[in-house]
């Protein structure tokens, strides 16, 4: 243990803490920015600069360990300098003073720049705005970067690197000039970007966001002509709120059908119920894969991310990778298919949007195997946007009910949202089909969790099956090394699955994530039927319209393929 | 009076034909740990600006295994071009000397880093390595290692005289510096501990192998022993490298004696002392010894030992302009104060040099540079700031030039 002094208060920490972890324990935040808990550290901006006695320049908090005896202050009057003079410089480089800049920014409401100015006390310009030229990438179908609100803090690139395992972002050119950009300056939309959107969340200052639908969603509203089905996906509903001051993690999918009739959605219904529909197909396949010998693993197939980080890293693997759509995709396919027939709609009358906590969901609409079956994608802070552009008073709304036939859906479904989910609701469906007999503990607690890789042996009539989990793209790479231990693998693109997805809202709660998934979690206890072949309406569905899962029509209409890129 | 004294000079320019690689083959038959004792003793310290000792540096990986020793001439410092100098006229003396420096902290890895533009140093290194194979076969027979001596040619940025991020270039990813802890002698080159010297601190030690450590440690003054290479450039008749014992000559003699005082029929206007990160002196204040201790004291440094002269034909403000210019170039854009600063400096002194400057600049550029000083991340940012304030507060007459009156009424106005 070593003990030192922060402002005069003695305490005593492990060797290897770091003066900001030190201070933490004392209670005094010192300001950060280009800091990111899990992230590498950056030693960038210098706001969390403190004085140490005996010291002539000012270390670092967030990288200069602590030492025997050492005294160090945090808020002394030439740390308070500096760091305003830092700050003033950094804001001086940051448009906020033109085209209405703060009011139009993703992060108006959540701005870091904004918390530090009052943190550190700056409320004047002190040295002449200069800012970098206007310039935006938009040549993604997910993700924009406006470089001219980019400070360089790096946040974004090490997520990529060092998260998403992605080196897609890097910093280029030099000196004054350097910037965020991607290889040789091509654009997001043309390297090997899986618009997963985790430099979204990582960006203090709202220089990258996903590529807005909110305004053709209200002019296909407001389209008498068209009409409007929307999904809205099982992580939307436990975050949400965050964007109106629910309590964490409180699942209102309720106020949000209302919301969604309200604004004049022809049909809202849920993602959740293809997410069942998904679980019997897929897990048919794995069936049909171990009963006739085919490719094992077989690897899920929800996580668009995870889709192009294949086809572009591992083209060997994609033969493992199920060939059921996305639940998203399901959706979009079946509204255009079997409720355009059954509604007596030509299908082209259809606009087909969809709810996501994901940015990858914009670009997967647009692949050109499944194109028109979605047209539009909103992010959950995209309809936090919409139902303010409403007025809405979100958490005043009266409860709401889906719309049939795609209302009805099961706890299976519902924890499609959190990593391990899909497994667990596959493997709730798989054990009672193989084995034909009732499974009695439907919680499969070794694959839950916020851990990166989980893995469990599921006994299933004698058979022993090896599941994997993971999320995050690095934990990703890191559990394919050893796949051919397992029978059955799922990747989620995102830490945590879709609750830590790239279009949710940007929160600085430090267990953000573990309030979602209890969410989640809850969700599921509540649902009467958790078990996906139970749902009565999927019963329906395959009776009145699929025929027999994997079937002809089901293959021709719920499956697709990848290829190499 | 010449001042100039030929001590490591006298190698660099007559060679050492009679026995070549005779320093190195010295060193071998004493073992490292005599050599290592005579270099405690000499108190020999870095000559490429940090002025950190070089025992303190090797000792720390005595015991290491799979050393590294990366000898720096990126050279890259305006107005410096003593480690030029010694690469172009004896190639020979500096492998024999790296090759010694990699004996004693056992190395199994040897760099020289040298700057792209340098193409003969270049070339001469590279032929000079190639010639090598019967000292190297010397070195793996006494060490049982198989040393690869490899040149990597710099790419042009000023930052990777900075030792991590010469290492970063090394590696091949954006050369931007470390952050410090872990320091390159515990994590350095693909994570092995690494060792990075001066071209210039390098080729001392064969003189210390030559004449021992007391005998170096008898040069010079206290903290700063030994003699030391200066590249004497701007406005004087004689330009060029000289040698002084450090602490024994002021500045004045250096300018008047070896440099042959100013050219032309002008006056000395101001003397940068150690490149432009460092303080300028004016005429008034170059009877300072030439040494680190000293320099220091009368508030300015020695750094690389690049001193540049000028006359009253130079305006201090377009030194000033080109000194932001360079470091706006050069900044590895990382850490907000340098990169930042930099950026407004830049601005500021461009702006005053068109007649749109305001009297507050001033203020602002000593403010910036001194947020600048305290909290950038390595070298670079820290010093960028040194000579422009020196100027700012030296030579405020060449400024208030440039700050029309209008603009300081309108000033006056506000307030």
């Amino acid at each position: 243990m070593i003990t030192l002094h922060i402002n005069s208060q003695p305490i005593k920490v492990e060797a290897g803490t770091t003066i900001l972890e030190a201070a933490k324990k004392l209670h005094y935040r010192i300001p950060t920015l280009c800091y990111k808990e899990g992230l590498s550290i950056y030693g960038g901006c210098r706001l969390c600069v403190v004085e140490v006695k005996g010291r002539s320049n000012l270390p670092i908090a967030c990288a200069e360990e602590v030492q025997e005896g050492m005294e160090v202050f945090t808020h002394s009057d030439l740390v308070l300098e500096t760091r305003r003079n830092i700050f003033q410089l950094l804001i001086a480089n940051h448009p906020f003073d033109c085209q209405l800049n703060c009011l139009t920014c993703l992060k108006s409401s959540s701005c870091e720049l904004r918390k530090l100015a009052e943190e550190i006390g700056v409320g004047q310009l002190k040295y002449e705005a200069l800012h970098k030229p206007w310039t935006m990438d938009t040549s993604s179908r997910s993700v924009v970067i406006e470089t001219s609100k980019c400070i360089s803090c790096g946040r974004c690139v090490r997520t990529c690197n060092e998260i998403q395992h992605g080196g897609i972002l890097t910093m280029s050119e030099r000196g004054l000039a350097t910037k965020v950009d991607t290889f040789m300056a091509k654009g997001l939309g043309n390297v090997d970007c899986t618009n997963c959107g985790q430099c979204i969340l990582a960006c203090p200052t709202g220089a990258i966001h996903e590529v807005y639908h909110v305004n053709q969603v209200i002019q296909a509203i407001n389209d008498p002509d068209t009409h409007v089905v929307i999904q809205t996906a099982p992580a939307v509903r436990v975050a949400i709120g965050e964007e109106f001051g629910a309590p964490l993690g409180m699942n209102l999918e309720k106020k949000i059908v209302t919301a969604l009739r309200k604004m004049g959605a022809d049909k809202v219904f849920d993602t959740n119920f293809t997410a069942d529909l998904t679980i019997i197909e897929e897990g048919t396949e794995f069936i049909n894969r171990i009963n006739h010998q085919g490719v094992l693993p077989i690897i899920t197939s929800c996580s668009p991310g995870w889709i192009k980080f294949a086809e572009h890293n591992y083209p060997d693997l994609l033969p493992n990778i199920s060939t059921c759509k996305s639940p998203q995709q399901m959706f979009g396919t079946l509204a255009k298919t079997y409720y355009a027939e059954k509604e007596k709609l030509s299908p082209d009358k259809i606009v087909s949007v969809s709810i996501m906590p994901c940015t990858a969901k914009k670009y997967e609409l647009a692949r050109d195997e499944l194109k028109d079956d979605v047209d539009y994608v909103l992010t959950t802070r995209e309809l936090a946007k919409l139902i303010r552009a409403y007025g809405l008073e979100f958490m005043n709304l009266p409860d709401g009910e889906y719309d049939q036939p795609f209302g009805i859906s099961t706890g299976a479904a519902a924890i499609f949202g959190v990593s391990g989910g899909v497994m667990e609701a596959a493997l709730r469906t798989g054990y009672e089909l193989i084995s034909g007999k009732e499974l009695e503990e439907l919680e499969f607690v070794d694959i839950r969790g916020l851990k990166g890789i989980k893995e469990a042996v599921v006994d299933i009539d004698g058979e022993k099956i090896r599941v994997a989990v993971a999320n995050g793209l690095e934990n990703a790479v890191q559990m394919l090394k050893h796949k051919e231990k397992y029978h059955f693998i799922e990747i989620m693109t995102c830490p945590g699955g879709c609750i830590g997805g790239g279009g949710q809202p940007i929160s600085d709660v430090d267990n953000i994530l573990e309030e979602r998934m209890t969410g989640i979690y809850a969700t599921d206890q509540k649902r009467e039927i958790r078990k996906s072949h139970k749902n009565p309406a999927i019963i329906k569905l395959y009776e009145e319209f699929l025929g027999e899962p994997n079937g002809e029509k089901a293959h021709r209409l719920l499956h697709t393929h990848y290829m190499k890129r | 009076m010449m001042k100039e004294c030929k001590y490591i000079k006298e190698i660099i320019e007559k060679g050492t034909v009679e026995w070549p690689y005779r320093f190195f083959h010295q060193g071998l038959e004493m073992g490292r740990e005599r050599c290592f004792r005579e270099l405690e003793k000499s108190g020999l310290v870095g000559r490429g600006g940090a002025a950190f000792p070089t025992s303190k540096k090797w000792g720390s990986v005595w015991d290491t295994e799979n050393v590294v020793l990366i000898c720096n001439a990126d050279e890259g410092e305006p107005g410096t071009f003593k480690d030029r100098y010694i690469m172009e006229n004896n190639p020979a003396f500096l492998l024999e000397s790296m090759l010694l420096s990699a004996f004693i902290v056992n190395a199994r890895a040897l760099y020289i880093y040298i700057r792209g533009e340098y193409t003969q140093a270049i070339s001469l290194m590279k032929k000079e390595i190639d010639q090598a194979d019967v000292v190297l076969d010397a070195y793996r027979e006494k060490t049982g290692v198989k040393l690869e001596v490899e040149v990597v040619v710099g790419q042009g940025a000023y930052v990777c005289g900075d030792e991590t991020s010469l290492i970063n270039s090394i590696e091949g990813v954006r050369p931007n510096s470390r952050i410090k802890p872990p320091y390159p002698t515990q994590k350095g080159l693909f994570d092995a501990p690494t060792i990075v010297n001066n071209v210039e601190t390098l080729c001392n030690l064969s003189l210390i192998i030559r004449d021992g450590g007391d005998f170096f440690s008898s040069l010079g003054v206290e903290g700063s022993r030994g003699t030391k290479l200066i590249s004497l450039s701007g406005k004087i008749k004689n330009p060029g490298v000289y040698e002084i014992e450090m602490g024994k000559v002021s500045l004045r003699e250096i300018i008047e004696e070896l440099g042959g005082g100013i050219k032309g029929d002008h006056e000395l206007k101001f003397v940068i002392p150690g490149g432009i990160s460092t303080q300028l002196f004016v005429e008034n204040e170059i009877d300072v010894m030439v040494d680190y201790c000293s320099l220091k004291q009368a508030g300015s440094a020695l750094g690389s030992g690049a001193i540049i002269v000028a006359d009253e034909t130079v305006n201090a403000v377009e030194m000033a302009k080109n000194a932001a210019d360079f470091f706006s170039k050069e900044t590895c854009g990382i850490c907000f104060p340098c990169k930042e600063g930099n950026r407004q400096i830049h601005n500021m002194l461009n702006k005053i040099y068109v007649f749109e400057g305001k009297r507050e600049y001033l203020k602002l550029i000593r403010e910036i540079s001194e947020t600048t000083s305290r909290a950038a991340r390595c070298g670079l940012g820290q010093s960028a700031g040194n000579l422009l304030v020196s100027a700012i507060e030296k030579i405020p007459g060449d400024f208030t030039y440039y700050l029309p009156e209008i603009d300081l009424d309108r000033d006056e106005v506000k307030k």
